[in-house]
């Protein structure tokens, strides 16, 4: 009769069942193929175009290209050096991660743990999530504006601006505009990453808090003995998924600077957005540049890789998972 | 007995604090009413000055509208042309097929490829397992150029009939996401079910389905902001049918000819943002309960 019973439980699931083998292929047909061709056919197309000329035959033509465009600011489509690119791109990363990620873990404690109107708080910082790049970026502009009220706070507080900022903003000058989108990724990230990682303090039992108040723990120590480490699993997965936007951070300076990079407002994010873009405003004129997009994003990805495995296996051993 | 639970009143709470800790509450709660401000402030700007006409509008944009120009709102549906030659509506309604159609392929793809690897045994289940938690941890950047050249060879480009096609990526966020869900289920479930005499198909639609609606629904409201602002697939494969968001950042102030260009601008603008502020306001306890990021160990 055990038999039977272990029969039967195994023939449910068993991979040798007709029906449930039919079953679960008929419902992978469509996400495997998917798969096949738009992840596994288009990731080795792009591993072969990166060593192909714009003819077809095999060189490292587009790799040069790459290499000239970080040290020699020859790339085919701003002419100028990648190497500024990418170290705005890191800038933003630090910025975001290290800076406003950190920051985040203090203030989504205090936000979901001991403050009053946190839930009107929490919907006020999505906002500039849920409206969008191209919503929140297009008013943004307007704010930077000469004409509008940053210019206006600024001329109140008695700085000094040049007349490329009186003129066009200070989005529309070389000196202002990559720090104004510093200052405001600072301060819009802070909440931004609070959000995230508010969710994962409501998931922590109240009792855990209120049995170390009873105890005498402090605001401080609640936060950083108890908060911290059980969140921690959720910090340190958010701090992965960062790793692999390190170098290419930055894609909003597209919308700020209308696709064109101007003042500065330059990253690898941006980059790589852009020439996706010239790609297909141009079919059929463009053959150099597949070749050269898939180059740049190996080489990015090369980088990026050995960076996400290293960071990855330093968080696991920082700190302990905590059971509750 | 009952058990009491006294109601604590938040102020007495307050005033049982040591001096330090209340120190510490208030200057946090400055500093979050300073944030709420900051992000507040745009948006509050922009209403106030798509009220305005242009002449108001170039003579102060700090100042409070005097004509309270709402009209500005119906114009957009009349004059704001996305990429000089779309209207508004037709955008608005891009933005709708383009979002729900590409909810429908990509959870309905990643809800199945869950829902096979975590409940099967099957040969290939453990390299689809490792494919997944693959994507999710591993970039590769620079695949664009290959995956346009594909979908144009395809003839996926500009045509809406079949760029949908594209969109069905099932081992992705979500399904990650789907398959702690589905792993949480018993398989009593379908266990109960099959000896009622349910096939496969019956046991996941009626029996299974039903039990991960909420995170189903905390993931379409996730996905479904992220891409009505996406502006990327249109502008890249879809440029003759432009959504809201690529329209908006294709448009140029100054080529509208219209009265109150400003204002209707800013008008059209709050007009894209509304939905996804209002899905997210009614759904955020949906999305904080039912979605959370796990711990990847190893």
């Amino acid at each position: 009769m055990a038999d039977n019973k272990k029969k039967g439980i195994l023939s449910k699931y068993s991979v040798w069942d007709r029906k449930k083998f039919s079953f679960v292929y008929v419902i992978l047909i469509y996400p495997v193929i998917h798969v096949l061709l738009f992840y596994f056919y288009v990731h080795i197309d792009s591993f072969l175009m990166a060593f192909q000329d714009t003819k077809g035959d095999w060189s490292f033509q587009s790799l040069e290209r790459v290499f000239n465009g970080f040290f020699k600011g020859e790339d085919p489509v701003s002419g100028i050096n990648l190497l500024e690119y990418l170290w705005k791109s890191l800038l933003i990363w630090v910025n975001g991660t290290i800076v406003t990620d950190v920051i985040s873990l203090v203030i989504a404690f205090m936000l979901t743990k001991h403050m009053v109107g946190s839930k009107a708080f929490r919907v006020v910082y999505s906002i500039p999530g849920l409206v969008g790049g191209v919503v929140f970026s297009r008013i943004m502009q307007n704010i930077y504006a000469y004409n509008g009220p940053m210019i206006a706070l600024l001329d109140s507080m008695g700085v000094e601006l040049s007349n490329f900022v009186r003129n066009d903003g200070l989005l529309g000058a070389q000196e202002t505009a990559y720090a104004t989108l510093l200052t405001q990724f600072f301060i819009f990230g802070i909440t931004g990453g609070s959000m995230i990682i508010a969710g994962a303090y409501m998931k922590v039992p109240e009792e855990i808090f209120e049995s170390a108040r009873m105890d005498g723990c402090g605001l401080v120590r609640e936060c950083v003995s108890i908060g911290i480490p059980c969140i921690w699993p959720t910090f340190s997965t958010l701090l992965t998924f960062s790793l692999c936007g390190m170098f290419v951070g930055g894609a909003d300076f597209y919308l700020y600077s209308n696709g064109t990079g101007a003042n500065g407002l330059v990253s690898i994010g941006y980059y790589m957005h852009r020439l996706q873009v010239a790609i297909s405003q141009n079919v059929g004129n463009n053959q150099y540049l597949f070749g050269f997009a898939s180059a740049f994003g190996m080489v990015i990805t090369m980088f990026t890789i050995p960076v996400v495995l290293i960071g990855k296996k330093i968080l696991s051993k920082i700190n302990d998972v905590v059971d509750f | 007995m009952k058990k009491m639970k006294a109601k604590t009143n938040p102020f007495v709470k307050f005033h049982n604090l040591h001096l330090g800790t209340k120190i510490i509450l208030i200057v946090f709660f400055l500093y979050f009413m300073l944030q709420a401000f900051i992000h507040l402030y745009p948006f509050v700007w922009v209403f106030n000055n798509s009220l305005k006409t242009t002449k108001e509008f170039a003579t102060s944009t700090m100042a409070i509208t005097q004509s309270w120009s709402f009209v500005n709102y119906l114009k957009v549906f009349s004059d704001f042309k996305g990429n000089g030659v779309v209207g508004y509506w037709s955008m608005f309604m891009n933005s709708v097929w383009q979002t729900m159609t590409y909810l429908l392929i990509n959870l309905g793809s990643s809800m199945l490829v869950a829902y096979a690897i975590s409940k099967f045994k099957f040969p290939g289940r453990n390299l689809l397992y490792g494919f997944m938690i693959f994507t999710q941890t591993i970039p590769i950047f620079g695949a664009g150029a290959a995956s346009f050249k594909l979908q144009y060879a395809l003839g996926f480009y500009n045509n809406p009939w079949t760029i949908w096609l594209g969109w069905g990526m099932g081992f992705d966020y979500s399904a990650f996401i789907l398959y702690g869900t589905f792993m949480s289920i018993s398989n009593s479930y379908a266990e109960s079910a099959s000896l009622d005499g349910a096939n496969e198909y019956q046991i996941f639609g009626k029996v299974i389905l039903p039990q991960v609606a909420p995170v189903m629904a905390a993931l379409v409201v996730q996905n479904f902001i992220g891409r009505w602002n996406n502006y990327g697939t249109s502008q890249v494969y879809l440029p003759a049918y432009p959504n809201l968001a690529y329209g908006l950042f294709t448009f140029e102030k100054q080529a509208m000819y219209t009265e109150n260009a400003d204002g209707v601008y800013f008008a059209a603008l709050l007009i894209a943002a509304i939905p996804g502020i209002l899905i997210y306001s009614f759904s955020q306890n949906l999305i904080i309960k039912n979605i959370s990021v796990g711990g990847l160990k190893g």
